[in-house]
């Protein structure tokens, strides 16, 4: 019905219409969704599900932690450690104490300062290193844990830590030549470290984690690790106490002569263990870049050099074998003879002397050694050179050992045929040597030297090197026979430079002279005579004039002998050393 | 009498109401409500839920707790490693030495035995004598060439290092 009113208002479009209108926009509005959701959930969840794992999968290589290297006692001589590299991201370091009223300092200037005690460096370099638009940047690396704690305690924006290894070398340049070094990255570059690398790096191993916002391992995710295999522990023959004593003493005696460099060899003449294997000059491994690059070596083992009168040893000892002659054999020796054309001279002028071979090796005469030694052929001379160990590598397991050099027989041509007889002619290194007369203390068979001990296994059970090679070289009369002659060279009184108090000692001087003018100086000796325990060899280079072995080198063969004994707790036996008749007439 | 038997016959009350049809059932059911078995599977479903909860908390609880016991790992083996380098640092040569001469102590010069199955000594001792100035004084051999540990200053508890690698301020 309508009403009276004639103005008839239009009505508003209906509510119906806008109401549907609504309805069909949320309709819409739902099925995008719907099928949003269908897309993602339905079909393409595969896809995006992966992603999302990706997102939060994180590998890690668990580094294998290398081996340590030990000393004959465990006692550490190369060891990983933990640390860490402190890094900067120098676009966020603006912001240290910006928000921070009472900071009278912010950003970059305020961050240096509060480094500065903590690393050690400068506020100039550490603002510079911290000023600029690197992503990343090293600030100081290999920081110890306890530093890196304290710097990230200042909770400086844009700094951070990576864990890093680091070889250290507790013993710094004790035993060094043995020990060898790493790189910066941690790659074996010499001595034990590289020969033993592969029993020392051990294997990486991996894993793979899904990681939640904190960094936590999600327990629930993917998750699989291989495990890292760590190196192996390498034990040495060396015995520390006794390496820093000789290396005191060669680096000492060195200086004191002006030679250019020294070596000391202590060999256990049972077991062939190289004790002491010192050498000046040497290195630290834990500054090899500071080191000159031609000393980062073994010198022991890579330098070789003419034995001098030290090979008069062989000589003898061959002869003894062979017969021609015995220790009271009488010898009229003069100065100066001539031999098929050569003339041999002895060190020093004098008058003719009356002899025994005894009396030869103790005045070390050359002209009395040649005369003994040309009753051997020089093919027979040779061949006990080479069974001595001469002439070839011993094998040690180290990098750049020389063999030494020795001509064959045929090519012992003019001076040479009866130079090698007193040690010239032929170059060896001083393990070698010092090795090739442990002969005699080991009852005339040569045992090849060894500066490893053994492995330790994942239990830390220690899995011995194979025994060495052992070579019969002469017979034990005839061992004994060079163990009296060499124990009458050294006088056992105070006034020996060689003696050792309490103990019989016998030995050889040497005194080589080198093409280049310098002069060799050596003593090899043993002790205690009765029952010798250990070799030692003791050789400076390089001496720029004529000083004896028995002035430079005996003495320092009496101290490291004397500290050896001591160390090994061996004790004297009271016996007295032998003295035999030197003259005739 | 036959008259009085013609005439006898049942009187029927006459009805005046329907005549309701009776018939005999039986006793009517209780009507059984489909409340318990509802509340017994929404238990059900919600203790589920619950036992599911409960494990996933746990399990998180327990990946935040093997994380704070790996910091802890890791701090005490830093530590460990801190004192381990710390004793052979000391006890190697060099360090022993240093430490003897600053005691004023000098090196051995003359050694002497006790042979203890009858107290016999052996050898020559006398007093150690103060080494010669310039002699025997000086250390030939350094200590390693090892950055010394900076004093710690700030933090006393280790920060979080989850074990695994690289950590920063991201």
């Amino acid at each position: 019905m309508r009403s009276g009113a004639t103005a008839v208002r239009t009505l508003p479009a209906e509510p119906h219409r806008r109401h549907r209108l609504v309805l069909i926009g949320i309709a819409i509005f739902a099925l995008l969704l719907g099928g949003r959701l269908i897309w993602v959930q339905g079909l393409n969840s595969a896809e995006l599900s992966e992603k999302a794992v990706q997102a939060r999968t994180v590998e890690r290589t668990i580094p294998a932690l290398r081996g340590d290297i030990l000393d004959t006692n465990g006692n550490v001589m190369a060891t990983s450690v933990l640390r860490y590299d402190i890094w900067v991201d120098q676009r966020q370091v603006g912001d240290y104490r910006a928000n921070d009223d009472t900071a009278t300092e912010t950003g970059v200037k305020a961050a240096a300062k509060q480094l500065a005690p903590l690393t050690g460096m400068s506020v100039a370099d550490l603002e510079k290193k911290l000023t600029g638009k690197a992503g990343f940047q090293y600030i100081i690396r290999n920081v110890e844990p306890s530093e890196r704690d304290a710097i990230m305690a200042l909770d400086i924006p844009g700094i951070g830590a990576d864990r890093a290894t680091e070889r250290i070398y507790p013993g710094g340049m004790v035993g060094a030549n043995v020990v060898g070094f790493v790189s910066s990255d941690g790659q074996a570059l010499g001595g034990t470290e590289l020969s033993w690398d592969e029993h020392l790096r051990g294997q990486d191993g991996h894993t793979t984690y899904e990681r939640g916002a904190g960094g936590q391992v999600i327990p629930s995710g993917s998750n699989t690790t291989k495990d890292a295999v760590d190196g192996q522990d390498v034990v040495l023959t060396i015995d520390e106490d006794i390496q820093h004593r000789a290396q005191e003493i060669i680096t000492a005696k060195v200086k004191e002569w002006n030679g250019t460099g020294g070596s000391i060899v202590v060999i256990d003449t049972a077991t062939g263990d190289i004790v002491a294997l010192a050498e000046d000059p040497t290195f630290d491994p834990n500054q090899p870049a500071k080191a000159k690059p031609d000393l980062l070596g073994n010198q022991s083992i890579s330098n070789v050099f003419e034995p001098g009168s030290t090979g008069k040893l062989f000589t003898m000892a061959a002869a003894l074998e062979e017969g021609v002659t015995t220790p009271s054999e009488k010898h009229t020796v003069p100065y100066s003879k001539e031999f098929k054309g050569h003339q041999v001279r002895d060190s020093h002028q004098h008058p003719t002397q009356y002899l025994t071979t005894a009396g030869v090796l103790k005045e070390s005469s050359n002209v009395g050694t040649v005369e003994i030694a040309n009753r051997m052929s020089p093919k027979t001379r040779y061949e006990y050179l080479r069974k001595f160990g001469l002439g070839q590598p011993t094998g040690l397991p180290l990098p750049g050992e020389s063999g030494g050099i020795l001509h064959k027989p045929e090519n012992w041509t003019g001076r040479t045929e009866f130079t090698t007889s007193f040690g010239q002619g032929y170059a060896v290194n001083a393990v070698q040597v010092t090795s090739a007369v442990g002969t005699f203390a080991n009852d005339g068979v040569h045992v090849r030297p060894r500066i490893v001990k053994g492995v330790k296994d994942a239990k830390g059970v220690l899995r011995p090197t194979q025994k060495q090679q052992a070579d019969r070289v002469v017979s034990p009369e005839t061992a004994a026979t060079m163990r009296q002659l060499m124990d009458n060279d050294v006088p056992d009184n105070p006034d020996s430079n060689a003696h050792v108090p309490g103990f019989a000692v016998g030995g050889k001087t040497g005194t080589a002279q080198v093409p280049d003018g310098t002069y060799t100086a050596s003593f090899i000796g043993m002790a205690p005579m009765d029952d010798p325990r250990y070799v030692i060899g003791v050789f400076v280079y390089g001496l720029p004039a004529y000083f004896s072995g028995n002035t430079v080198a005996a003495p320092a063969f009496a101290d490291i002998m004397s500290y050896t004994l001591h160390a090994r707790r061996v004790t004297p036996s009271g016996k007295d050393g032998v003295e035999l008749d030197n003259t005739w007439k | 009498m036959a008259q009085l038997a013609a005439h006898t016959y049942a009187v029927r009350p006459r009805r005046t109401a329907a005549r309701p049809r009776l018939a005999l059932i039986a006793r009517p059911r209780q009507e059984r409500s489909i409340v318990p078995f509802a509340a017994l599977i929404t238990l059900i479903l919600v203790a589920t839920l619950a036992a599911m909860l409960v494990l996933n908390v746990s399990m998180t609880q327990t990946s935040y707790e093997i994380t704070r016991l790996q910091e802890q790992d890791i701090a005490l083996s830093q530590q460990a490693q801190a004192l381990r380098e710390e004793n052979e640092m000391r006890s190697k040569p060099q360090e022993l030495e240093k430490r003897a001469r600053d005691l004023g102590m000098v090196p051995v010069q003359d050694v002497a035995f006790v042979d203890l199955a009858n107290g016999r000594v052996v050898g020559d001792p006398k007093p150690a004598q103060p080494a010669a100035p310039g002699a025997a004084d000086k250390q030939l051999i350094p200590p390693a060439d090892l950055p010394r540990a900076v004093p710690e200053r700030g933090a006393s508890q280790p920060l979080y290092d989850y074990g695994m690698g690289n950590e920063g301020r991201d």
